[in-house]
C-alpha cells in the first residue's frame, strides 16, 4: 500500500504537500464514485428517486387533503428507509478503501516535518525492563532536553530538535519523520509489526527488540486555503466530496 | 454551461485554491509616503547617547546622522499609560482620562485598573446552576478621545499598530487597519500577570506572594507531582468556580530532569530549561465553550526539591478568549507567522524577580525570551510591510531597566549585592534594540521615514517616600488603628480628620467632601489645602542624604488650566526627584512606619518620577520636527508626513 501511494505521489514529490493531498483526493472521490456505480443497483435507486420525488409533489398537490398528505408522507419515510438499504453495500465496501486511504494521508501530511528549530517529544516504552547505558548521541538531530525514565512504568521521554525532516537515536531503535520528499511517509512511533499496523497506522515503523512502542508528539499541520486553516481531513473530505460529485455528473451515476 | 466547460473549471478548482492559499500580500499600489515607528518603551535619552558615543549603537547613530536625536517631553504623570495615551489621543489626560497606572471610584473608594474595565452581563438566562448572558458585558476601553490615524484610515492609508500599548480591547477595523493590543492586556485570568509556581519546598510557600500563587504539591513516591493549573473564573456557572486543568510533572531526578504531561501533549526539560509554549483548554460548557490559554513551565530546580513555575496564562493569540487584535483574526495570523507569543501587556515577570521565585539569571532567561519572540513577531510585521504607518512597540528595554537599573547604578542600596557579571546587561538590551532599528532602515527610501521614540525616561529608585505615612506626620491624614497601618487601601485611617491620601505612583488626593466616600474638605477649604501640601511637601528632606525627595508637586487644575476634570482624577501629581520614588506600600493606600527607607525590590529604576527629570527620546530620519518636541504632538507629526501635510 505504501509503494502504491509513493508512485501514485511521485509526480507531486518536489510540489507543496498540498497539491499531493488535493491530487489523492481528487482521485479518491471519481474512484469511490465508480466504486459506487459498480457496487449499488443503480436501476433500483434511479426508480427510487423517481418514486420520492413523485410521492414529494403528490404531499404539495393535496394539501387539502390531510389523509393523502398522510399517506404519502408515511410512504416517503419508508422510501427513505429503502433507499438507505441500497446505499448500505456499496458505503460499506467503499468504507475498507476509505480508511485505508485516510490512514494513508493522515502519515503523509498531517504533521509537521522534524526541520531544525520544531521542538517534539519522544516517549520510549519497553517491554520487559529498561536497558541501561542507553545514552549517547542521536545520529540525526540534536536531544534537546535530558532522558526522563519512569521505572515504574517502563518509559523513557525527551525532547528533540530534528534535522532535515528526521530524528534518529539508534541505541533506542529510533527513527522519526521522513528525509523523502513532498507526501512521503512521516514515521511518528514505533510498534510491533502486524497486518492492522501495516494497514491502518503506517505512520508507525516496526518496533524492535525490547521495545514495546514509541510515541512522539509532532506537531500537526495547517493548510491555508481561502484565508481559513484546514486540516488535512478537511481538505480530504472537501475535495473528495468535490470530485466525487463531478465524477457523478460525468459518469451518469445515481446517487 | 456545457459539460466541457464546466469540467475544464472543476480541474481548475484545486489550482485556484491552491493559488489562493499562497496568500497574496497586500498591495495597495498607493505610492505615499510610508512611516515606520519603532516604539521603544522606557528608552532613556542620557543612556541613549552614551551607548552610541561607545559605538553599541551603529544603526540609531546612523539614524541620527540623517536627521535629528532629541529628548522628548513625556506626560505628567510619566507613566507608560498616561504617556502613550498622550501619544495616541495627541492629548493630556484629562482629555484621555487616564491618570495613573490605578484610579480609584471617589463613591466606594475602590481602587481600579485604569486602562479597561469588564463589566458583566445586563441580563441572563438561568438555567438551574447555568447563567447565560443574553445582552451587554464584555471588555471596555477606558482611554478616552480620538486616536490620531482614525485620520490616516479615512483617507485610506493602511495603519499597523502592533503591541500598540493602552488599547485593550482594540477597537473595530477592516483590514486597513490592523491592532494588536500591547500595555494593558491582562493574562486570560483578569490579571496583569500571575504566576503559578509549584513546589514541595515549604520554605517557598507563602501567604504573601504577590503577582502570583504558590501551590504546594508532592510525590507519592512514584515520582509524580499533581499539578492543578488555575484558569479564568467561569462566568456561565452560578458562584463563577474557577476552572482547571490537571498536568502531571514526572520527574527524573538523576538525569534532573521532568516531563509535563497535559492531555495529549507531553514535553520534557531539564533543570533551567523553558518549555515551548503549551495549549490549554478550560472547558466552561462542556465542548460548547471553552477558554483557550497559552503557558510555558521553568524547572527552576528538581533537586533536592521541585520547583516548576508556569507564566502566567496568557490569552491564546490563535483563539483568543478575549480581543486582543482587531480584526480578530490578526491576532491568529502573526502567531500562525511568528510563533506563539506573550499577549500579555507586561511579558517580563519582574513579579516573580521581586518575590524571590526567580534570581536574576532565571529572569533574565525568561527575559530573553520574551525579546527573541518579540524580534520574531517584529520579523514577521516588517516583512508584510507595504504602506502606510507601521508601529511596532517594546516593551523589554522598560521592564529590564526596571529591575537591572541597580547593576549600573553604584549608589543603589543592592549594588554590593548584583552579581557584576549583569553589569552590562541594559547596555546589551540597547544594542539588541539597535539591531531592529538597523533591520527597519533596511527599508528606507525616499518616500519611507523613521521615527524611534520612547514614551520616558529613567532614573534611579534608591530611596522608598512613604507618601501616606508622611501626610499622616505632618498632620494631613489621620491614624486611628496604628496596628493595621500595613494594611492596603487606608485600613487604619480615621478618614473623619483626613483631608488627603495617596494613591497610586504619583496620585495625591484630597478628601473632598460630596465628592469621596467619607470626604470632609469643603471646595472653599480644598485651594488652601492643596497649597499647603505643596509647600510642605516640596519642603520635605530625607534626613538620610539631605536631598528633598520631592522635585515638584503639581496641582492638576493649574497644570492643565481649561480642562474639566474627570471624578477619578487626582488632585495632585507628586513629582518625585532623581532617587526617589512612591512606595509599593504607599501606592495601594497603606502606611509603613518610616517616611522613606531605602528600597530593597529589585525594581530598582523608575520614571514615576517628575517629568522634566525623565524625558523619552526621539531620533527619527525626518529632518524638520518641531523645537523641544513632545510625545503628545508625535501623533500629529506622524500624520503631516503620511498625509503629505506641511511639519
Amino acid at each position: 500500500m505504501n509503494t502504491l501511494f509513493d508512485l501514485l505521489l511521485k509526480p507531486f514529490q518536489s510540489l507543496h504537500p498540498l497539491w499531493g493531498l488535493m491530487w489523492i483526493s481528487a482521485l479518491a472521490g471519481v474512484m469511490m464514485i465508480l466504486v459506487f456505480k459498480k457496487t449499488s443497483n443503480q436501476q433500483a435507486i434511479s426508480s427510487l428517486r423517481r418514486k420520492m420525488g413523485s410521492r414529494a409533489l403528490g404531499m404539495l398537490l393535496f394539501l387539502e387533503s390531510p389523509p393523502t398528505v398522510l399517506k404519502l408522507a408515511f410512504n416517503l419515510i419508508v422510501d427513505n428507509f429503502i433507499y438507505l438499504w441500497h446505499l448500505l453495500k456499496p458505503m460499506l465496501i467503499i468504507t475498507i478503501p476509505f480508511i485505508i486511504i485516510a490512514a494513508q494521508l493522515d502519515a503523509r501530511y498531517s504533521r509537521v516535518p522534524l526541520n531544525a528549530g520544531n521542538l517534539s517529544t519522544v516517549t520510549v516504552l519497553w517491554e520487559n525492563s529498561i536497558p541501561e547505558n542507553e545514552t549517547g548521541e542521536p545520529e540525526t538531530g540534536t536531544l534537546a532536553s535530558p532522558i526522563v525514565t519512569i521505572a515504574d512504568s517502563l518509559e523513557q521521554s525527551f525532547s528533540f530538535y530534528g534535522e532535515n525532516g528526521l530524528f534518529s537515536y539508534s541505541s533506542m531503535g529510533l527513527k522519526l519523520g521522513s528525509a523523502g520528499s513532498s507526501g512521503s511517509i512521516q514515521i511518528r512511533g514505533a510498534e510491533k509489526s502486524g497486518l492492522i499496523q501495516a494497514l491502518l497506522r503506517p505512520w508507525n515503523s516496526n518496533a524492535e527488540g525490547e521495545v514495546l512502542s514509541i510515541h512522539s508528539h509532532i506537531e500537526e499541520i495547517n493548510y491555508v486555503i481561502l484565508g481559513g486553516r484546514w486540516g488535512w481531513f478537511t481538505v480530504f473530505l472537501v475535495f473528495s466530496s468535490l470530485w466525487a460529485i463531478v465524477g457523478a455528473v460525468v459518469f451518469k451515476v445515481k446517487v | 454551461m456545457k459539460r466541457r466547460e464546466f469540467l475544464k473549471k472543476a480541474a481548475l478548482t484545486p489550482a485556484a485554491l491552491a493559488a489562493l492559499s499562497a496568500g497574496c500580500g497586500k498591495t495597495t499600489g498607493q505610492s505615499g509616503k510610508r512611516m515606520i515607528v519603532l516604539a521603544v518603551d522606557g528608552m532613556d535619552p542620557n543612556l541613549l547617547a552614551s551607548f552610541m558615543e561607545r559605538g553599541l549603537m551603529p544603526n540609531t547613530s546612523r539614524l541620527k546622522e540623517m536627521g535629528s536625536f532629541n529628548k522628548l517631553g513625556t506626560s505628567n504623570p510619566p507613566q507608560s499609560p498616561v504617556a502613550w495615551s498622550n501619544f495616541i489621543t495627541g492629548a493630556p489626560p484629562p482629555v484621555h482620562g487616564i491618570f495613573d497606572f490605578i484610579h480609584r471610584d471617589p463613591a466606594t473608594m475602590r481602587p481600579f485598573l485604569s486602562i479597561s474595565e469588564v463589566s458583566p452581563p445586563d441580563s441572563t438566562l438561568n438555567l438551574g446552576k447555568l447563567r447565560l448572558p443574553l445582552s451587554g458585558g464584555g471588555v471596555n476601553l477606558l482611554r478616552r478621545g480620538t486616536p490620531f490615524w482614525n485620520a490616516l484610515l479615512e483617507k485610506g492609508i493602511p495603519v499597523t499598530m502592533v503591541k500598540l500599548p493602552v488599547d485593550f480591547p482594540p477597537p473595530p477595523s477592516d483590514s486597513n487597519g490592523l491592532f494588536l493590543s500591547g500595555l494593558g492586556t491582562p493574562d486570560v485570568r483578569g490579571s496583569q500577570g500571575s504566576f503559578t509556581f509549584f513546589t514541595d519546598d515549604p520554605r517557598s510557600i507563602s501567604d504573601n506572594t504577590g503577582g502570583g500563587v504558590v501551590i504546594p504539591v508532592r510525590d507519592y513516591g512514584d515520582g509524580c507531582y499533581t499539578c492543578r493549573v488555575d484558569g479564568p473564573e467561569n462566568s456561565l456557572i452560578e458562584g463563577n468556580p474557577t476552572m482547571s486543568v490537571e498536568v502531571k510533572a514526572w520527574v527524573d531526578r538523576e538525569s534532573k530532569a521532568v516531563r509535563i504531561d497535559m492531555g495529549d501533549a507531553s514535553v520534557v526539560i531539564g533543570e533551567k530549561q523553558w518549555t515551548p509554549w503549551m495549549h490549554f483548554s478550560f472547558p466552561a460548557l462542556g465542548p460548547l465553550s471553552t477558554v483557550h490559554a497559552i503557558g510555558r513551565f521553568y524547572l527552576k530546580e528538581i533537586t533536592p526539591k521541585l520547583k516548576l513555575y508556569l507564566t502566567p496564562l496568557n490569552i491564546d493569540p490563535e483563539n483568543p478568549a478575549l480581543p486582543i487584535s482587531s480584526p480578530d483574526w490578526y491576532s491568529r495570523d502573526l502567531a500562525e507567522d511568528a510563533g506563539p507569543f506573550y499577549t500579555q501587556g507586561f511579558p517580563e515577570d519582574t513579579k516573580a524577580l521581586s518575590r524571590g521565585i526567580f534570581d536574576d539569571d532565571d529572569y533574565l532567561s525568561q527575559a530573553d525570551l520574551v525579546l527573541e519572540e518579540r524580534m520574531s513577531l517584529f520579523h514577521s510585521v516588517l516583512s508584510k510591510y507595504r504602506e502606510g504607518l507601521m508601529f511596532f512597540y517594546f516593551t523589554s528595554l522598560d521592564l529590564n531597566v526596571h529591575m537591572f537599573y541597580r547593576s549600573m547604578d553604584p549608589a543603589s542600596p543592592l549594588y554590593g549585592t548584583t552579581d557584576p557579571k549583569f553589569a552590562g546587561v541594559i547596555a546589551d538590551l540597547y544594542s539588541r534594540i539597535d539591531i531592529a532599528v538597523g533591520e527597519a532602515m533596511e527599508l528606507l527610501d525616499d518616500r519611507t521615514e523613521i521615527i524611534l521614540l520612547s514614551d520616558h525616561g529613567f532614573a534611579p529608585f534608591r530611596r522608598s517616600f512613604n507618601l501616606n505615612t508622611f501626610l499622616a506626620a505632618e498632620g494631613f491624614a489621620d491614624i486611628s488603628s496604628p496596628y493595621e497601618r500595613n494594611n492596603d487601601m487606608y485600613a487604619c485611617l480615621d478618614w473623619s480628620k483626613t483631608g488627603a491620601y495617596g494613591l497610586g505612583l504619583n496620585g495625591l488626593y484630597i478628601n473632598q467632601a460630596g465628592r469621596e466616600k467619607n470626604g470632609v474638605v469643603t471646595l472653599a477649604d480644598k485651594r488652601n489645602l492643596m497649597e499647603n501640601l505643596k509647600s510642605s511637601l516640596e519642603g520635605a528632606v530625607d534626613p538620610l542624604t539631605g536631598e528633598k525627595p520631592i522635585k515638584n508637586l503639581f496641582i492638576l487644575e493649574d497644570t492643565y488650566p481649561g480642562y474639566a476634570m474627570p471624578p477619578w482624577a487626582p488632585d495632585m501629581l507628586v513629582g518625585y526627584a532623581h532617587g526617589y520614588r512612591a512606595s509599593w506600600e504607599t501606592t495601594l493606600g497603606a502606611f509603613p512606619e518610616d517616611v522613606i527607607s531605602d528600597n530593597m525590590d529589585p525594581w530598582s529604576g523608575t520614571h514615576c518620577i517628575s517629568p522634566d527629570v525623565c524625558p523619552g527620546s526621539l531620533v527619527t530620519s525626518l529632518k524638520n520636527i518641531p523645537v523641544n518636541p513632545t510625545l503628545t504632538e508625535m501623533g500629529s507629526l506622524i500624520n503631516a508626513v503620511l498625509l503629505e501635510e506641511d511639519v
